[in-house]
C-alpha cells in the first residue's frame, strides 16, 4: 500500500542500475562488499569467507551452496543490497531457524561502507562463538576431561556400592561385574555400581531389539510368499517371461515401519542418578529406531543428536586405531565424574564378561558407555549450569517453537524423561505440552519417581503436564524401561 | 531491484498472486539458473500457488505430483500397461511373430503409462512446470530417488533405455516441514521460506482474490487474522483460511466484523478444538476489539490502490 513494491516503471534506485552482467560482477561487489584489505578482494574469496563465517555460526553452508550463491549473484542487481540478501538466502538455502544468524552476518559482511567490524571480527581461524549447535572441534573436548572430575558431579553409585554387600548378587569369583539379569532388571538405578552399569547397558542394547514395529503403508515385494496381496506389476512381468501365462502370482506385503522417536531428557541435578541410565537406554533405542532425536534440557534446551553422530564417527576412527579387543576397552572409560575415585582399581581390574557382551552387541554397536561418557562430559563443559535447576516449561516451549514441526509428526513418539520437579511458571509448560500432544503420535513421560507405588503426579509442573501425557511411566529400573518398549512401537 | 525481477513481481500479481520481493527473487533465480525451487512454510501460506502462478505466467503446462507416504516409482515415474501388453501378446501369437519382434512390440512407448515425473521430462513442446507437492510426506527413499531424477533429468527404463529430458522442466517442491528435508535434496535446490503475510500484504491478497469484499471488511479480516496468528495457537490459520472466511462472510452479506458474526463463522478460521476452546468466554470479544482497534484509518483507502 504505502510502500509500493511493484513500481510500474523502475523507480529511480539510489544508485544508477549498472549493467550487471554475469561476466563483470567483481567490480561491483568489491565496492559492495569491501573486504578487509589484507585478505584480498573479489567476489569469490569474499563469498568463501562469508560462507566460512556462516559455518562458524553453525549455519550449514557447503561449497556447493557457495557456488550457487556466486551464480545467483551474477543474476541480480548488485546495487540493491536487499536483493543481494534475498538472493543469497535462496541460493545458500538458509532455513528460518538460521535466518537471524544469517541476517546478522550479512549486515556485517555485505555493507557498502568499508566495515570496520568485518575487518576485525570474522576471523574464521579463531572463531569466538561457542555455539553448542555447531560441529564440535577436538579442542574443547580435551579440555573438559579434568573439569568433569570435579566433585559436584558426584553420582550416587559411589555411595550405593558400599551398600551392596559383595557376593549378594555378584557371586565372588564367578564373573565379577556380571549380575544376574533378573536382579539387575529390578535394581533401582540409584543403587547400581559401575559394574552393574556396564552389564545393564548391554542388557539394554538387547532389549532395544524388541522395539516393536508396525506395518507401514508402503508395500514391499514378498519373495516366495503365498499369502499377501497380489502384486500386479510383478505378476505380469513374470507372466511375460512365460509367454503371457500367469503361472504364479507375485505377492507383496506391507513394510515394517521402524518407530521414530524424539527424546527430551532432563539433566537437572535432581535427575543426576538417573541421567546416565536413561541416556544409555536412549542410545540403545537409537540403533533400532528409524530416527531418534535426542535433546537435553535443564535451564536451556540443547540438541544432542549432532554430538552423538560425531561421537560415533570419532569412535570408529578410534576403534580402527585401537588395540585388539583383548584389553582395548577399559582405558577410555572414565567413570562418571569421580565415581571411580579410590575404587578405580576395582573398576578396571574386574575382568569384563566380554564374550557375553560381544554376543549381545549389535553389529557395529559401540560400547554405549563410552559414547554416554563423552556426551555427558561435553554437556558438562558446554552447557552452562547443566546440572543445575530445571525450567521444564521454558525448555519444552523452546522445543515446541523451534523443532516440533520438523521433527515430530504423526508417526513420532515423544519421550520426556524428567522428574517434573520445577519451581517455574507452569503456563508455558501446559502450552508446550499441548502443542507437542497435538502433533505427536503419542507422548510418554518417564518419571523415575513414579517407581514408588505411593507416587502421585502432584508436583506443579507434573500436574500441569499430565492432561497431555498419554502415559506416565516409571523409569527407575530396567524392568520399567523394558515394559515401555511395546508402547514405543511405531 | 533488477528490472526483470520487478517485471516478474508484476506479472505474478497480474495472474492473481500477491508476491513480495523475496518470492519474486527466488522464482527469478530458479527460472534463470534452472534449478528446482524448494519452498517451505506453514500450511496455507501459498506455497503451491507459486507453482501454479508460474505455470500461468510462462505459460507452461503444470504437472503435479502429490506426495504421500508409500509413494513409489510406479506412481511417480512410469508403469507398463500390463493388461494391454497381455492382450497384444495374445494377438501376436496368432500372427506368428518371433519372440524378438513381440518383445519389441510390447515394450514400446505405446504401452508405457507416463506418470508425472516422466511426463515432465518428455514434454516436447516446451518445458513444463513440475510441482512436487508436500515432498515431506514421501519416504526418505523417495527423496533419494528424486535427487537422481532432478540432477540429471534423465530416467532409465530397463526395457526402453535411457530417456533424456527434451527440456529441463521448471521444478517447484513444497514442504510443510512435517519432517526435515534431507540435506542432499536441499542442496540441489534453491530455497524459499514463505512466512505468514504482513497486514498490508494480506489485505492486498484479499482484495485480489475476493474482489467483491469491501475495503473495510478486507482490512478488518486481515487485522483479526494477524492478531490470531500472534496468539499461541496450535494451528495458526493461513492465507487460505483468510480467503475462505472472506468468501463465507460475503455469502452471509456482511460488510464488517462484529462479535456475533465472528462467533458464528470462527470455524472457517480455527480448525482445532483447543484453539476454539481457548477463544471461548470473553476472550474472543477482547481479541476482536483489540484487532479492530488496530485497523488503520480507512479514509486513506490504500487497499483500493493496491487492488488496482
Amino acid at each position: 500500500m504505502t510502500r509500493s513494491i511493484r513500481p510500474t516503471r523502475p523507480t529511480r534506485p539510489s544508485r544508477p542500475i549498472r549493467p550487471t552482467l554475469p561476466n563483470r560482477p567483481a567490480a561491483a561487489v568489491a565496492e559492495l562488499a569491501r573486504a578487509p584489505a589484507a585478505a584480498g578482494s573479489g567476489l569469490v574469496p569474499h563469498l568463501a569467507r562469508f560462507g566460512r563465517a556462516l559455518r562458524d555460526r553453525g549455519v550449514g553452508v557447503g561449497l556447493s551452496d557457495e557456488a550457487d550463491a556466486l551464480e545467483a549473484l551474477s543474476l541480480v542487481d548488485l546495487g540493491d543490497r536487499d536483493e543481494v540478501r534475498r538472493a543469497l538466502r535462496a541460493a545458500m538455502k538458509i532455513r528460518p531457524r538460521d535466518a537471524a544468524a544469517f541476517d546478522e552476518l550479512f549486515a556485517r559482511w555485505w555493507s557498502k561502507r568499508p566495515p570496520r567490524e568485518a575487518a576485525e571480527t570474522p576471523r574464521p581461524e579463531q572463531p569466538r562463538f561457542e555455539d553448542p549447535t555447531r560441529p564440535p572441534r577436538p579442542g574443547p573436548l580435551r579440555r573438559t576431561g579434568p573439569r568433569l572430575a570435579s566433585p559436584e558431579r558426584q553420582p550416587a553409585p559411589e555411595t550405593a556400592r558400599s551398600e551392596v554387600p559383595a557376593g549378594s548378587e555378584v557371586p565372588a569369583g564367578e564373573e565379577p561385574g556380571y549380575s544376574p539379569e533378573a536382579v539387575l532388571r529390578r535394581k533401582s538405578f540409584e543403587e547400581c555400581s559401575p559394574a552393574d552399569l556396564e552389564a545393564m547397558e548391554r542388557l539394554m542394547a538387547r532389549l532395544a531389539l524388541r522395539l516393536a514395529t508396525r506395518p507401514s503403508r508402503r508395500r514391499l515385494p514378498a519373495r516366495g510368499a503365498v499369502r499377501g496381496e497380489v502384486d500386479l506389476r510383478r505378476s505380469f512381468r513374470r507372466a511375460l517371461a512365460d509367454g503371457g501365462e500367469l503361472l504364479s502370482l507375485a505377492r507383496r506385503r506391507r513394510a515394517i515401519e521402524l518407530p521414530r522417536l524424539v527424546v527430551l531428557c532432563d539433566t537437572s541435578g535432581s535427575m543426576d542418578p538417573h541421567t546416565r541410565f536413561l541416556l544409555a537406554f536412549v542410545l540403545a533405542l537409537r540403533r533400532m529406531a528409524r530416527r531418534c532425536e535426542l535433546f537435553a534440557f535443564n535451564t536451556a534446551l540443547v540438541r544432542l543428536t549432532p554430538w552423538l553422530r560425531e561421537s560415533r564417527e570419532s569412535r570408529e576412527s578410534r576403534e580402527s586405531r585401537a588395540a585388539p579387543p583383548g584389553g582395548g576397552r577399559s582405558p577410555p572409560r572414565p567413570p562418571l565424574g569421580e565415581g571411580g575415585g579410590g575404587d578405580s582399581a576395582a573398576w578396571t581390574a574386574a575382568p569384563r564378561p566380554k564374550e557375553a557382551g560381544e554376543e549381545i552387541r549389535l553389529p557395529g554397536a559401540p560400547p554405549a558407555g563410552w559414547e554416554i561418557d563423552r556426551v555427558l562430559r561435553r554437556l558438562a563443559a558446554e552447557v552452562p549450569g547443566w546440572s543445575g535447576g530445571t525450567r521444564i516449561g521454558e525448555c519444552l516451549a523452546a522445543f515446541a517453537e523451534q523443532w516440533l514441526d520438523e521433527l515430530v509428526d504423526g508417526r513420532t513418539a515423544v519421550l520426556i524423561l524428567s522428574d517434573g520437579l520445577d519451581r517455574g511458571d507452569v503456563g508455558p509448560l501446559a502450552g508446550a505440552m499441548r502443542a507437542i500432544r497435538g502433533r505427536a503420535r503419542q507422548v510418554l513421560w518417564l518419571n523415575p519417581l513414579a517407581g514408588d507405588t505411593r507416587y502421585q503426579p502432584t508436583a506443579r509442573a507434573m500436574a500441569a503436564a499430565m492432561p497431555y501425557v498419554d502415559r506416565l511411566a516409571p523409569a527407575h529400573n530396567l524392568e520399567a524401561l523394558e515394559r515401555l518398549l511395546p508402547l514405543l512401537s511405531a | 531491484m533488477k528490472p526483470e525481477i520487478a517485471e516478474l513481481l508484476q506479472a505474478m500479481e497480474r495472474h492473481g498472486y500477491v508476491a513480495d520481493a523475496a518470492v519474486a527473487t527466488a522464482v527469478f533465480l530458479a527460472k534463470e539458473m534452472r534449478r528446482p525451487l524448494l519452498i517451505e512454510g506453514d500450511a496455507g501460506v501459498g506455497k503451491t500457488e507459486v507453482a501454479k502462478v508460474l505455470a500461468r505466467l510462462l505459460p507452461a503446462e503444470l504437472i503435479r505430483l502429490q506426495c504421500y507416504e508409500g509413494l513409489d516409482v510406479a506412481t511417480a515415474l512410469y508403469e507398463w500397461n500390463y493388461q494391454r501388453q497381455i492382450l497384444r501378446l495374445r494377438l501376436a501369437e496368432h500372427e506368428g511373430k518371433s519372440a524378438a519382434e513381440i518383445e519389441e512390440l510390447i515394450f514400446s512407448r505405446a504401452y508405457l503409462l507416463e506418470r508425472p515425473l516422466l511426463r515432465a521430462i518428455t514434454r516436447r513442446e516446451a518445458p513444463p512446470v513440475l510441482l512436487i507437492d508436500e515432498v515431506d510426506r514421501a519416504d526418505d527413499g523417495f527423496e533419494a530417488f528424486l535427487l537422481e531424477v532432478l540432477s540429471d533429468y534423465q530416467v532409465t527404463i530397463p526395457e526402453l533405455g535411457t530417456v533424456r529430458a527434451e527440456h529441463v522442466p521448471y521444478v517447484v517442491l513444497t514442504s510443510n516441514r512435517s519432517r526435515e528435508i534431507g540435506d542432499a535434496l536441499r542442496r540441489r535446490c534453491l530455497y524459499l521460506y514463505i512466512d505468514h503475510p504482513t497486514l498490508e500484504k494480506e489485505v492486498r491478497i484479499l482484495r485480489a482474490r475476493v474482489p467483491q469484499a469491501g475495503a473495510r471488511l478486507a482490512v478488518e479480516i486481515a487485522s483479526f487474522m494477524q492478531s490470531l496468528r500472534r496468539r499461541r495457537l496450535s494451528k495458526a490459520p493461513g492465507v487460505a483460511e483468510t480467503i475462505d472466511w472472506a468468501q463465507a462472510l460475503l455469502r452471509l452479506d456482511r460488510d464488517h466484523l462484529d462479535l456475533e458474526t465472528v462467533e458464528q463463522t470462527l470455524g472457517c478460521v480455527l480448525k482445532d478444538h483447543h484453539d476454539l476452546h481457548d477463544l471461548g468466554g470473553g476472550e474472543l470479544e477482547a481479541a476482536l476489539a483489540a484487532a479492530l482497534a488496530e485497523v488503520p484509518p480507512l479514509p486513506a483507502a490504500p487497499p483500493e490502490a493496491a487492488a488496482r
